[in-house]
C-alpha cells in the first residue's frame, strides 16, 4: 500500500488502479479460502452427528446388553445373594436412568 | 435474491452456494472494516476469514433485512480481539525477543486512511464500468501487458486499445474528481 496524497491526479490513477485489482485479487483468493475452510467445517459436523447418532443407536443398547449378560453370568456362576443383587441394582438403575435421560434429550445437532 | 432468502437457504437446506455467494457479496464490505482497525492487509485478511467463519457457525441465531451491519459488527469485533490478543502476545514475548523483532499485524506504517478511502472510490468507479472496459484495464494495468499484447488477446487493434484506455482514464477521472473535492 503506497501513500498518493502527493500525486498528480495523472500518476495517481495507474497506482491506484493496478491495486485495485490486486485487491480483486486477493479478495478473490481469501472468499475461496472462507469458502473451503466453511465446507471442511460442515463436512466434519455432518460426520460428527452421523458418529454420535450411530453410537447412541448401537452403543448404549450395547452398553445395556454387556451389563445384564455380565450380571446374567456371573449370578449363573455364583449364584444370587441379596447383598450381589443390591450391589448389582444400583448400577443397573443408575445406567437405566442415564440411558433414558440421553433419550429423552437426544438431538443429533449436540455434538 | 436478498440476504434473507441466502440464509433460508443456508440454515433450512445447508446451501453451501448460498454461503458462497453471501461471502462473495460481503467480502470486500468486511476487509475494508477490518483494515481500517488491524492497518495491514495480512491482518485484516485473517479478521475476514475469521468473520465469516464465525458467521456461519451462528448464521442461524440472526433475524433482519440486510447482513451487512451484523457483519460489520463481527469484523470490528473480530479485529478488536485479534488486536488485542496480539499486543497481549507482545507484551508478554517483548523481554524474550532479541531486539525488536517486531513484526505482525499491526502498526503497519504503510497504511492511510485517505488513501484506503482512494481506493474505495476507485474501486466503486471502477465497478460502473463496462465488463470489456474493465478487462481492458486489468490487462493494462494489473497484468502489464504492452497494448500489442492487449490487442492480440482482445482482437481490437493497437490505436483502438490506446484510445479505449484513454477514454476510460478519462471517465474515471470525471467519476472521481467529485468525489475527490468532498
Amino acid at each position: 500500500m503506497s501513500n498518493t496524497s502527493n500525486m498528480k491526479p495523472e500518476d495517481e490513477l495507474a497506482p491506484l488502479i493496478s491495486e485495485v485489482f490486486q485487491r480483486r485479487a486477493l479478495l478473490s483468493d481469501l472468499d475461496q479460502l472462507i469458502i473451503d475452510d466453511v465446507r471442511r467445517q460442515a463436512r466434519r459436523a455432518w460426520i460428527r452427528r452421523w458418529a454420535r447418532v450411530v453410537v447412541f443407536s448401537f452403543g448404549v443398547p450395547l452398553l445395556l446388553f454387556v451389563f445384564f449378560a455380565c450380571a446374567y453370568f456371573y449370578i449363573k456362576e455364583y449364584h444370587a445373594s441379596t447383598f450381589i443383587i443390591v450391589v448389582m441394582t444400583l448400577p443397573a438403575m443408575a445406567l437405566i436412568y442415564a440411558t433414558h435421560r440421553a433419550i429423552e434429550s437426544f438431538s443429533p445437532d449436540e455434538v | 435474491m436478498t440476504d434473507r432468502e441466502l440464509v433460508q437457504q443456508l440454515v433450512l437446506r445447508g446451501d453451501q452456494h448460498a454461503f458462497a455467494e453471501i461471502v462473495h457479496r460481503y467480502s470486500s464490505m468486511v476487509f475494508s472494516k477490518a483494515i481500517g482497525v488491524m492497518h495491514s492487509e495480512e491482518g485484516a485478511a485473517e479478521v475476514t476469514q475469521q468473520t465469516f467463519v464465525r458467521t456461519y457457525e451462528c448464521i442461524d441465531a440472526w433475524r433482519g433485512e440486510e447482513l451487512g451491519p451484523w457483519l460489520s459488527v463481527i469484523a470490528v469485533h473480530t479485529a478488536l480481539k485479534m488486536l488485542d490478543k496480539e499486543r497481549r502476545r507482545r507484551t508478554t514475548s517483548i523481554e524474550t525477543l532479541p531486539g525488536s523483532v517486531l513484526g505482525g499485524f499491526i502498526n503497519d506504517t504503510s497504511y492511510s486512511e485517505e488513501h484506503e478511502t482512494r481506493l474505495q472510490q476507485m474501486e466503486t468507479a471502477i465497478a460502473t464500468l463496462p465488463e470489456n472496459d474493465q478487462q481492458l484495464l486489468r490487462l493494462h494495468y494489473y497484468e502489464q501487458l504492452t497494448t500489442a499484447d492487449i490487442a492480440r488477446r482482445t482482437g481490437l487493434s493497437q490505436s483502438n486499445v490506446l484510445v479505449k484506455l484513454h477514454r476510460i482514464r478519462e471517465r474515471l477521472k470525471n467519476i472521481l474528481s467529485p468525489l475527490k473535492r468532498m
